[in-house]
């Protein structure tokens, strides 16, 4: 099995089917598995804020940091290796509440609204989400199947942290 | 497929039309109503495989089109779908003695009510 | 006795969440000068209006977001009948919690005046804009 890691503000593509994408602790961040059934070509971007308005200069040095260019530079990425929008399974996973923060609009369920909003434009409905709550999630891709894992542990708080070792399948 | 769109808001016939397409529909003719006797023309006119019905309209409502559709033989065996503002149990009730094989209240996401469509879709045993 | 403006807030909150996929917290309320408003009238058991007023860019945004567009790509026709439409959601979801046993109709909702006068209201903001909401009952 050939791991690729994907970091924050990353993402990467694969069309080998001894492959699984993988990326780790999300918390407020947002993760977008896509797949394609028919060509086997998967792709997994990890992302930190809603929009590029936020910050033009680092969404030009690395779309993947933003929900709207990194969705977007996602599936021209797994177009580009035989993946047919139309066919594509997508499934999100992350957007979790961060302890003490005091904005107006938490960040968690900022991007995943834009999460949502972005993939309904470009014409693509969620299979299935992990989303919310208070936990920290690490996602698996299989290139092969499709297959998305996910594996919640909770979030630090006073430096106590709660553990849950089960990882369970995205429907 | 022959899917008959019925709801007096022109967007919210969009929301539906686009919800139908990206669930994997995109190959189904779209009839569209702003009412149900509108509804009903287009159902007598044409063979429906679909109905998806707002229940508040100006004319002929949403329920009295369902019961229109249950009470002639011809057309009571289309599956229907409730999409309304309307969630009281009541009326949830009505619709479903009148046929409807779903009813969704008002919000929902375009997952949710691609979910309520594939489901009223089922063949029935 | 059903509290009203716990009501108005989830409901609202749940309806640009769910569809038109932006967020509302609820804040104190300012007049908007300059607004998109849309108004929806019940009968039945319960008898009243309700009417949304949106800030312009709020209302191009979420019209967009409802029809899947892009926020230029929005009309002024399309962003009134989407301002409608999310009056038409509001008011149904929010009667059906406040009376899940009765039967009131809506009316057809219309473009309208904004509405600040004595009434519940309620103001949120969202990171496109601001949305208030007033209900008139009886």
């Amino acid at each position: 099995m050939n791991h690729l890691t994907v970091g924050i503000s990353d993402c990467k593509v694969s069309s080998d089917p001894d492959s699984v994408l993988v990326t780790y602790a999300l918390g407020s961040c947002i993760a977008v598995a896509v797949h394609d059934p028919v060509t086997l070509v998967a792709g997994l971007l990890h992302y930190l804020l809603p929009e590029a308005s936020l910050d033009r200069e680092k969404a030009a040095q690395n779309p993947y940091m933003f929900a709207d260019t990194g969705i977007s530079r996602l599936l021209k990425d797994v177009c580009q290796r035989g993946a047919q929008r139309s066919r594509l399974v997508v499934r999100i996973a992350g957007g979790a509440r961060m302890m003490n923060s005091d904005q107006l609009f938490q960040i968690g369920k900022r991007n995943h609204l834009a999460a949502r909003k972005l993939l309904w434009k470009a014409g693509l409905l969620v299979k299935s989400e992990a989303v919310g709550g208070e936990v920290s999630r690490t996602v698996r891709l299989e290139t092969a199947t499709g297959r998305v894992l996910v594996r919640e542990s909770g979030l630090e708080c006073g430096g106590h942290r709660e553990t849950r070792p089960a990882e369970r399948s995205l429907a | 497929m022959t899917v008959l769109i019925v709801d007096d808001s022109p967007v919210m016939r969009n929301f539906i039309r686009r919800v139908m397409r990206l669930a994997g529909f995109g190959q189904a003719e779209y009839l569209e109503a702003s009412d149900g006797s509108e509804a009903l023309r287009c159902a007598r006119a044409a063979h429906i495989d679909l109905v998806l019905t707002d229940i508040n309209m100006p004319g002929m409502n949403g329920e009295d089109l369902l019961a229109a559709l249950h009470a002639d033989p011809a057309l009571r065996a289309i599956p229907a779908v409730v999409v309304s503002t309307d969630a009281t149990l009541d009326r949830q009730e009505r619709t479903t003695a009148l046929g409807a094989r779903g009813y969704l209240a008002k919000p929902f996401s375009p997952e949710t009510l691609r979910d309520e469509i594939e489901r009223a879709l089922e063949p029935r045993r | 006795m059903i509290a009203v403006i716990p009501v108005v807030r989830q409901v609202t909150r749940e309806v640009l969440e769910t569809m038109f996929f932006s967020e509302a917290e609820p804040v104190a309320c300012g007049h908007t000068e300059d607004c998109i408003a849309a108004r929806v009238r019940f009968t039945g058991n319960a008898s009243g209006e309700l009417t949304v007023m949106l800030s312009p860019e709020l209302a191009r945004s979420l019209s967009a977001a409802f029809l899947a567009e892009e926020d230029d790509e929005v009309t002024a026709e399309q962003r009134g009948q989407v301002s409608c439409e999310l009056a038409n959601i509001i008011c149904g979801a929010i009667l059906s919690r406040l009376h899940p046993s009765s039967r009131v109709a809506l009316g057809v909702p219309e473009a309208a005046a904004p509405d600040y006068g004595e009434a519940i209201h309620q103001c949120f903001a969202t990171p496109e804009g601001v949305l208030a909401v007033t209900l008139r009952m009886g």
